[in-house]
């Protein structure tokens, strides 16, 4: 009995050995070394890279601190919207991080690179997906440079931390000049511009990155660096690319309306999102709306709804049906009046599109941007929160979902008002009119119609004609902050432009408008970053 | 437990027995307590290995000679010495020792020994006090009744996993706080109790200082539990126990202050003229709500009838009913406890249901030489669960739409729910979700097969122990278990429900609708080794050496499938009937089957040795020491050495206190040491997996496959499961140690008031953390080890026998533990080093600040000048536009600063009336809730409180609402503490008045005992808390399930 207990006793202690319960390496693990060992698995990490890419926060910030939309039928107030921004805000760190990680993903795949030497037949392909990444790594730059540096066009302003290695955990990396974040822009630009070999045109192109985006990026860097001899150079390689401004022009529908000042809210047909209306103007719109409409709709309605065609669009960012909902960020479930729209458009900004283009000509934008299901009072000082919604229908989905669209990071019209600016700049006031005056024709959509061609007497009038453009053109596309910072005070635009009504509140901290040369124009470095890495705080935070 | 503590006692004593029968009779008696006689009291003769145990009638008989003392023994129970007269009758009336456990025998799991010679802190809760309570899960009966273990469920959902156990205040930052189960004998990987029948609990010891938990030294270092079943004993009779319990569960209510719908379209009308615009298109204003579905004459509003209380809706009292059935037996050389039990509870919510039935057989038996014992503990459980999807998905805590908790309050009673027919019908009457729909949605969740959230899980825990003495002295013993469950899931949101009919039309598909079947699998296997060296010398030096082994595995094994597309004439949850066959030409990808699958394995080793020693009862001395290896670390972190050294001093035995009257008990314990937690990642609120699974790869810089930019696949970096972000390797990560020392004092006074008292210090250096890291990292957090946290506190707990001695008896009892909790370092992330890290909007780090510590501008009352509300500044000045400069440390967080409990013991004839209260004080949270309720902007579409009506105006000055129209609304709820809240309270956590049946009424019958009771869980609680329940540690709380009131008549049938 004894012997026989023992023998059990010892074969319990010799069935577990100590390494079979500590020595554990879970199944399906891969290193780097089995990873970066094909031109193929770079690829790979490369898709990964672009997923961590979005402008989605700064979307949605840029809506939330300017005057770009109110509360929504289905929306609560949110701090940012209240103007209420401290070192803790969502967005400042959503920003932040998110830039960072694609960065860090770059860098990664940079120091992966370096542990696979290519075949020669391979190297086109190794320095194309270099390249990528190293765009990835500049635009993720520029973009927080974008939100987190006081002060683009002086290169001796702080700006934000320069990375362009695998950080090891507690490196301090200091916050780095505007001038030496831009060097590694320019460095990273340069090789792209070097070893792309990206289409530039064919199916899907415009969702990769290639030397038409390079050009892209170079443009608006350097606009916002006020060099406008560089901004403008890089507009034209892009203006020149082939790439065209969308036209607005279709054939309308039966009872489309023919002005943009008319009033569709409750014509019949209005309440069903997915029943064709019976006839009327909402029949109209809805023949035009949806992604389900007939190939008629103008190519313009078209690039939003991500058709398959390239239309003005430089860079998009890809954003499958399937793919994280950036329209929820506006419409909780789609864009429509019952889809539970959070923000809807700022009444002021959406006055702006029931004007007038002259000349005969209509602005197509109010029917693009705006859902046909929006209630728009008659008299705007009793709009509320609810008896006034604007839809925002510039995210209106795309065949197989309603709220996943495309990012468009770079659109020809964007190069247009660079180019615009800088002819102003230059003293061509008259090239940066007619400039001005090819966006506008190409939002009327009244056949035959053309748009005056707008008279600048001086800059500051070119500035503020342009600076309204965009606040049209460009709405909801992350432009309005940075366009009042940078632009504001030289066009005569001196506060943020939001009706009381689209206020949550009024007090000292939560203003219905702040000043252009507000501190909350440029966002708090994160107080993560600062607690473990501690640099210059911005202004006032 | 008391069987093994007669065949140890016997071991002990079987080599020095003496085999004289000359003068031998048989004496028997009966063993009762004050409420009747004891089944299974231990009775032996001192001195010698001859003993028995009493039947159900509490009757023995044993061979003794007169002079023998009888020893009587039973768990909770002080022991009796009586020794044998000229009578063949001995009766023994037992003096019950509920809440110190003086007499228990203390059982570590690995050690045990007697109360006096005990150096731990620890307290025990016999199965008296959790028997046929009607909760679910143990812990919650274990509430209030241990000093230092701090209790809170922050859900009341039956059968719940939310109940936090932090022991001796939270040690770690995002490290587990789960102090170890051992169920016996063996410790468990898994935490969840909701299968543990407490029915078949005979005790709960918690152990506290590092002389307790060092032996567990590698999951030890949060407390640990040891739980202990009933088992059967040998040479005892056939003996059946029955018990039934019904009753009813019901919500609690709150204290919010909710309107009528009168009262709300008042306030919209208040509101409004008072110039709040956002109120312009309420319904007192506008006459219509929900596009004319619900209709008032504005200049009527006495005249509207709907009021509708959401809450008799959305929210029932439910039935509880459980029924145990239990067989002991025992012979020679094998003894079996057996038990069958059955629970049902409806939880307050209508679609949230508990059924469980347990079947547990526990098994001891002994060789005839008595020199190898062993014993198998078999238990099963099956469980049914129906759950609202809250319970698993905590961000939908706060969605109105999607949770009738909060949707309760949010529901205005001005709408009828007679606008609710369908799915389909809500979505054609009123189209997409929008805020006013918020009531009728809900009332969709309801509706079959619209939200089915049910849970089968299978649960198995089998364990074993053998043991053999090789000598008098040396003893080879092991110790095994397994624990497995299988959790199958399955959630649907059905085609006919409301969500799916929106989202089919998104698609612009014919039907929507998803089906998610998961699987959850985890198994642990634990084995112990051990061999033990006992010896006494000159009958006074005992000396006791154990070196042991551990070995533990676990696994864990996951799989999901997702339909999306259900056929709603054939769909049934489960069935697979009604899945649509996805057609990519005409359906979005979304709607593509998903398929998923996880793996994990764990392990953990370890060697240890204890030594004890004592001096005649006198003077005691405990070491241990230990070596730990954990599968979660490399190089040279991936061993630990803990140990503790322990002394105890029993004054009372010294001959100065030896006859002493008034003190009649006295003893001083010390000791210090360390443990380890190697348990990275704490669980999270709404996860079903193990600790020991999470963060299993942090040490490693790994990739994954995945799915990439406009759906290519592709490469990243690998996402940790558990927390969902990017692991970067920290090959540094190591064992979070916590050095704890103690000092406590037993006492008893005249043999009325005993008790004891501990003060501690508890440290945690290498504190486990998701250390804050620069965002360039790609992430920024990273499992790190740093900074150092800080417990320290005091627990008194006391029992006073008022009367004992009378036919009516009574006692009372108390608990009451302080912790004060603070940073000792912060670690790396302060990198300034100034001690002051903000980690949150509202929460800061501080170098003696106490964790989670609030962040908050004062909030001084409402201006009466003007209606606005006024602040404190930095400066101390008043102001009505604080900014986020003039936040400062409030000393305030969710963890209160004293608990415990409280109650009486009393019994006259055969009647009983018992009561416990429980405490909690100095805890704070927000109040989310009452925020809403108070901004008079959300009362369009939802109710606001009544306390508005006393809003300041100019002509109501005086008051602590701020105007209507106050300017400066979101400032007190974006930056000042205006909604954090004393969530202190004071709570009747259980009363239960009962008779037994005398038994000279039952002397006919087949009956041996027969008791009735009336029990009540949660009757009474006193806070300034609003809310459903102040009982929680989550510190912004919305949406929780809140705990029931359970209100149950029990019948416990002997025969």
């Amino acid at each position: 009995m004894f012997k026989k207990f023992l023998l059990i006793g010892a074969l319990s202690l010799g069935l577990f050995s100590c390494e079979d319960a500590t020595d554990i390496i879970q199944d399906g693990e891969l290193n780097d070394e089995r990873l970066f060992s094909s031109v193929e698995n770079m690829q790979l990490y490369l898709n990964e890279t672009y997923e961590q890419v979005t402008i989605q926060n700064e979307l949605l910030v840029t809506s939330l601190l300017t005057d770009e939309v109110g509360l929504g039928s289905a929306g609560f107030p949110s701090e940012t919207f209240r103007f209420f921004v401290v070192s803790t805000n969502g967005f400042a760190a959503g920003i932040w991080n998110q830039h960072y990680r694609a960065i860090n993903y770059s860098n990664r795949l940079l120091r992966g690179a370096a542990l696979y030497t290519p075949q020669p037949s391979e190297v086109a392909e190794y320095n194309n997906i270099i390249a990528q990444a190293r765009v990835i790594r500049a635009f993720s730059h520029l973009q927080l440079l974008t939100y987190f540096s006081p002060n683009m066009a002086d290169d001796n302003a702080p700006g934000v931390m320069k990375v362009d290695f695998v950080p090891v955990v507690g490196q301090l990396i200091p916050r780095a000049t505007n001038g030496e974040v831009f060097q590694l822009i320019e460095d990273d630009l340069l090789y792209a511009q070097n070893n792309l070999t990206n289409p530039t045109s064919g199916a899907n192109n415009w969702k990769l990155i290639n030397s038409v985006v390079v050009d892209a990026i170079r443009a608006r860097m350097y606009i916002y660096r006020n060099n406008f001899t560089l901004a403008e150079q890089y507009a034209d390689n892009v203006l020149a690319s082939g790439i065209q401004l969308a036209s607005s022009t279709f054939t309308l529908p039966p009872d489309f309306p023919l002005t943009s000042s008319q009033n569709v809210s409750n014509e019949a047909g209005a309440a069903s999102f997915d029943a064709q209306p019976p006839a009327g103007p909402q029949r109209a719109l809805f023949l035009m709306d949806r992604w389900t409409a007939s190939t008629t709709s103008p190519d313009y309605k078209k690039m939003w709804v991500d058709g398959v065609a390239q239309q003005e669009c430089v860079f998009s960012l890809a954003r499958p049906n399937n793919a994280n909902n950036f329209s929820s960020a506006y419409n909780t479930n789609q864009s429509y009046t019952s889809g539970g729209p959070l923000y809807d458009m700022g009444r002021n900004l959406f006055n702006l599109f029931t004007q007038p283009m002259g000349g005969g000509a209509q602005d197509f934008r109010r029917w693009a941007f705006v859902d046909r299901s929006a209630t728009i009072l008659a008299d705007e000082t009793q709009a509320d929160q609810l008896n006034e919604v604007i839809v925002i229908d510039k995210y209106p989905g795309k065949s197989g979902s309603h709220s996943s669209n495309d990012l468009k990071v770079f659109r020809l019209s964007e190069m247009y008002f660079i180019k615009a600016e800088c002819r102003a700049r230059a003293g061509a006031l008259g090239t940066a009119a007619s400039l001005i005056q090819e966006v506008r024709q190409a939002r009327n959509y009244i056949a035959g119609a053309t748009v005056p061609t707008p008279t600048y007497g001086n800059l500051q009038t070119a500035l503020a004609d342009i600076l309204l453009e965009r606040r049209k053109e460009l709405c909801f596309e992350g432009h309005r902050y940075i366009d009042l910072k940078r632009l504001g005070t030289a066009a005569g635009v001196s506060t943020t432009d939001r009706t009381q009504t689209d206020a949550n509140n009024a007090s000292a901290t939560n203003p219905v408008n702040i000043s252009v040369t507000d501190y909350r124009f440029t966002l708090p470095i994160p107080q993560n970053e600062i607690n473990v890495n501690p640099m210059q705080q911005n202004l006032n935070y | 437990m008391r069987s093994k503590f007669k065949w140890i006692f016997t071991l002990l004593v079987a080599f020095t027995m003496q085999f004289s029968f000359a003068q031998q009779k048989t004496v028997t008696g009966v063993v009762s307590d004050d409420f009747g006689p004891l089944a299974g009291a231990s009775v032996v003769v001192k001195g010698t290995s001859n003993g028995t145990t009493t039947d159900l009638d509490g009757k023995y008989s044993i061979q003794a000679k007169q002079g023998d003392v009888l020893e009587i023994t039973f768990l909770g129970y002080v022991k009796s010495s009586i020794t044998v007269g000229a009578s063949n009758t001995v009766n023994v009336s037992m003096k019950e020792d509920v809440i110190t456990g003086k007499t228990v025998v203390v059982e570590s799991g690995y050690r045990s020994t007697t109360q006096v010679r005990s150096v731990i802190s620890q307290a025990t809760v016999s199965a008296k006090q959790i028997e046929n309570r009607p909760n679910v899960n143990v812990l919650s009966s274990l509430q209030g009744q241990v000093a230092g273990a701090n209790i809170a469920a922050f859900s009341g959902q039956p059968g719940t996993n939310k109940i936090d156990v932090v022991i001796r205040g939270v040690g770690s930052i995002g490290a587990s706080t789960t102090p170890l189960y051992v169920i016996d004998g063996v410790p468990m990987a898994q935490a969840f109790f909701r299968n543990l029948n407490p029915n078949e609990i005979e005790s709960v010891s918690v152990l506290k200082d590092a002389a307790a938990t060092a032996i567990y030294g590698n999951r030890g270092t949060n407390g640990v539990i040891v739980i202990t079943t009933k088992k059967g004993s040998f040479n005892k009779s056939f003996a059946v126990n029955y018990s039934a319990t019904y009753g009813t569960t019901e919500f609690r209510g709150d204290d919010y202050n909710l309107p009528t719908a009168q009262e709300h379209l008042r306030l919209q009308r208040q509101g409004f003229d008072a110039g709040v615009a956002q109120l312009a298109a309420s319904l007192a204003v506008t006459g219509s709500y929900l596009g004319n579905a619900v209709t008032v004459d504005p200049n009527n509003l006495g005249a509207f009838t709907t009021n509708t209380d959401w809450q008799d809706v959305f929210l029932r009292t439910g039935k509880t009913s459980s029924h145990d059935l239990s067989f002991t037996t025992g012979g020679e050389n094998m003894s079996n406890y057996t038990a069958l039990g059955y629970l049902e509870q409806d939880g307050i919510v209508p679609t949230t249901t508990f059924k469980r039935f347990t079947v547990r057989s526990n098994f001891s038996g002994k060789s005839t030489n008595e020199k190898f014992t062993y014993g198998l503990n078999i238990f099963g459980a099956y469980s049914r669960r129906n759950q609202l999807e809250q319970e698993t998905r905590g961000d939908i805590n706060n969605n109105v739409l999607q949770n009738p908790l909060t949707g309760y309050l949010n529901s205005p009673r001005f709408v009828s729910p007679s606008l609710y027919q369908s799915g389909q019908q809500l979505f054609n009457d009123f189209g997409n979700p929008v805020l006013p729909l918020t009531p009728l949605m809900l009332l969709d969740l309801f509706g079959r097969n619209n939200a089915p959230s049910f849970f089968d899980e299978t649960k198995t825990i089998i364990t074993g122990n053998a043991a053999y003495k090789i000598t008098k002295d040396l003893t080879f013993s092991i110790t095994t278990g397994v624990d497995y469950a299988d959790d199958r899931r399955n959630f649907a949101i059905g085609p006919n429900a409301y969500l799916s009919i929106v989202r089919a039309s998104g698609a612009n598909q014919p039907f929507h609708g998803l089906e998610n079947i998961s699987s959850t699998r985890e198994f642990s296997f634990n084995h112990v080794n051990r061999l033990n060296y006992k010896k006494v010398v000159k009958d006074k030096h005992t000396f006791d050496v154990s070196a042991f082994t551990e070995y533990m595995k676990a696994h864990r094994r996951t799989s999901v499938f997702q339909q999306i597309g259900l056929n709603p004439l054939v769909w049934e949850p489960g069935a697979g009937t009604g899945y649509i066959v996805f057609n990519p030409a005409t359906q979005p990808l979304g709607y593509r089957p998903a398929v998923g699958a996880t793996k994990a394995d764990a392990g953990l080793f370890s060697y240890f040795a204890s030594f004890d020693y004592d001096f005649d009862d006198k003077y005691g001395f405990a070491a241990t020491f230990r070596r730990d290896a954990s599968y979660r670390f490399v190089d040279d972190n991936k061993w630990g050495t803990f140990g503790s050294v322990a002394a105890r001093w029993n004054i009372s035995k010294e001959n100065f206190l030896k006859n002493n009257e008034w003190v009649t008990d006295l003893k001083l314990r010390a000791s210090y040491g360390t443990t380890g937690n190697q348990n990275v990642i704490g669980r999270g609120e709404n996860s079903n997996q193990s600790e020991i699974f999470a963060g299993s790869q942090l040490v490693r810089d790994l990739s994954q496959a995945g799915t990439g930019y406009n759906n290519l696949p592709s490469f990243g970096i690998l996402v940790d499961p558990a927390t969902g972000q990017f692991i970067i390797a920290n090959r540094d990560l190591r064992w979070e140690e916590t050095a704890q020392w103690n000092i406590g004092l037993d006492f008893e006074i005249k043999r009325r008031l005993s008790g004891q008292l501990d003060i501690y210090n508890r440290r945690t250096n290498d504190l486990y953390q998701n250390t804050p890291i620069s965002a360039s990292n790609g992430v920024v957090n990273q499992a790190s080890n740093d900074g150092s946290l800080e417990n320290k506190g005091i627990e008194l707990n006391l029992r006073y026998d008022i009367f004992k001695d009378s036919e009516f008896k009574l006692a009372v009892f108390g608990n009451v533990a302080y912790n004060d909790n603070n940073f000792r370092t912060l670690g790396s992330a302060d990198t300034d080093g100034d001690g002051i890290l903000r980690i949150g909007t509202s929460v800061q780090r501080r170098v003696g600040g106490r964790l989670g510590e609030y962040l908050l501008v004062p909030y001084a009352g409402v201006n009466p000048a003007n209606g606005n509300l006024l602040f404190v500044d930095r400066n101390g000045n008043l102001t009505e536009n604080p900014t986020d400069a003039d936040r400062r440390a409030t000393s305030k967080s969710i963890n209160p600063d004293y608990q415990g409990g409280f109650g009486f013991n009393s019994s006259y004839k055969g009647f009983f009336f018992d009561a416990l209260f429980v405490f909690a004080e100095g805890a704070y949270a927000f109040d989310v809730d009452y925020d809403g309720l108070m901004d008079i902007r959300n009362a369009t579409n939802f109710p606001v409180s009544t306390d508005l009506f006393n809003a300041w105006t100019p002509t109501n000055t005086n008051t602590n609402v701020p105007s209507l129209t106050a300017t400066n609304y979101d400032a007190g709820s974006d930056l000042s503490d205006r909604f954090l809240r004393d969530a202190s309270y004071l709570r009747l956590r259980n009363v239960s008045i009962g008779y037994n049946v005398p038994s000279k009424f039952l002397d006919k019958t087949f009956l041996k005992a027969v008791k009735f009771r009336v029990q009540a869980e949660n009757f009474l609680t006193f806070t300034n808390w609003k809310g459903f329940d102040p009982e929680s540690l989550v510190s912004a709380r919305t949406g929780y399930y809140p705990t029931p009131r359970i209100v149950t008549f029990g019948l416990d049938v002997n025969f």
